[in-house]
């Protein structure tokens, strides 16, 4: 408890700066997350005591504890006050015009990314003459890259991986 | 046409999320359903991959998968806050430890170690 007492203390100020959106979404998911891991526990563990761990009411409790931890990761903040336009100051300027559409389509090639880095470099308030401010903002990009398409990609992994580990639980089990 | 470059929206990747819990939650209510009403306590393997109760399992993968996300951004937060000497650079360092743990104790399930010797305890 003490621990917990001086976490917060340390944490207060840091939240208090937060954004106000930021603040509540945290808030939020704090509460669900602890409801759920520790309400929930000790509501299950009273029943469990007064009436045994057999019983309709145990069971609907004992369920609905992980359903809320899920909840609360679902609730993140994404606006964080770095944001987009901060963590990756490459992806706030470069922008499509009609004339580069075409070369858009072939995003995976080595001549697009050199146009969008040139376009970038050309648009931003970056200094082009400082050699580590032009690595780290292709890192920047770089790395929004390989962020955002697993994102896209999410959906899907987790469709045909539910697929792989019921088939596979299928086979061992039958 | 769309701006290759564009970040998903906070809202679209809430309602992603969301769509996967929702469809974990009715995965395992079909499963218990299975399970209490004709009495099928595995059914070929699909109760226990889906309940969300058990660990290890598909639920716990993506509880894992979603914790572990999110404390790879903090990481990169804390980095970009580092790199500015920002104040607040050791909280989201923190946040992102936590965020970590959080993820490996889902996979790892540590803090099912303490239940026995807790419960021989009292």
């Amino acid at each position: 408890m003490i621990f917990i007492a001086l976490v917060g203390i340390a944490f207060a100020r840091f939240y208090w700066f937060l954004p106000r959106p930021t603040q509540i979404h945290f808030m939020l998911a704090a509460i669900t997350f602890v409801a759920g891991a520790i309400g929930v526990e000790m509501l299950s563990g009273m029943q469990a005591d007064q009436h045994g761990e057999e019983n309709s009411s145990w069971r609907y409790l004992v369920r609905f504890r992980p359903q809320l931890v899920e909840l609360q990761e679902a609730t993140p903040d994404w606006r964080t006050p770095v944001g987009s336009t901060e963590l990756f100051p490459i992806a706030s300027h470069a922008r499509t015009t009609p004339a580069n559409q075409t070369q858009l389509r072939s995003s995976h090639r080595l001549h697009f990314r050199i146009l969008i880095w040139t376009q970038a470099l050309s648009r931003s308030r970056l200094s082009t003459s400082n050699p580590r401010s032009i690595v780290s903002s292709f890192a920047a990009y770089e790395i929004r890259k390989c962020v955002s398409r697993p994102l896209k990609m999410l959906p899907g992994i987790i469709s045909s991986w539910l697929s792989i580990a019921f088939l596979t639980n299928c086979v061992l089990h039958s | 046409m769309k701006n290759p470059t564009a970040l998903p929206s906070a809202k679209r990747i809430s309602s992603t999320l969301l769509l996967v819990i929702s469809t974990l939650v009715i995965l395992s209510l079909f499963g218990q359903i299975i399970k209490h009403v004709y009495g099928h306590t595995i059914l070929k393997g699909f109760v226990p991959a889906c309940c969300l109760d058990y660990e290890s399992n598909v639920p716990a993968w993506y509880s894992s998968l979603a914790l572990g996300i999110a404390g790879v951004l903090l990481l990169l937060i804390a980095i970009v806050k580092w790199q500015r000497n920002n104040s607040y650079r050791w909280h989201w360092a923190a946040l992102s430890d936590l965020l970590f743990l959080l993820s490996a104790d889902e996979i790892a399930i540590f803090h099912e170690y303490r239940i026995g010797p807790l419960r021989d305890a009292y």
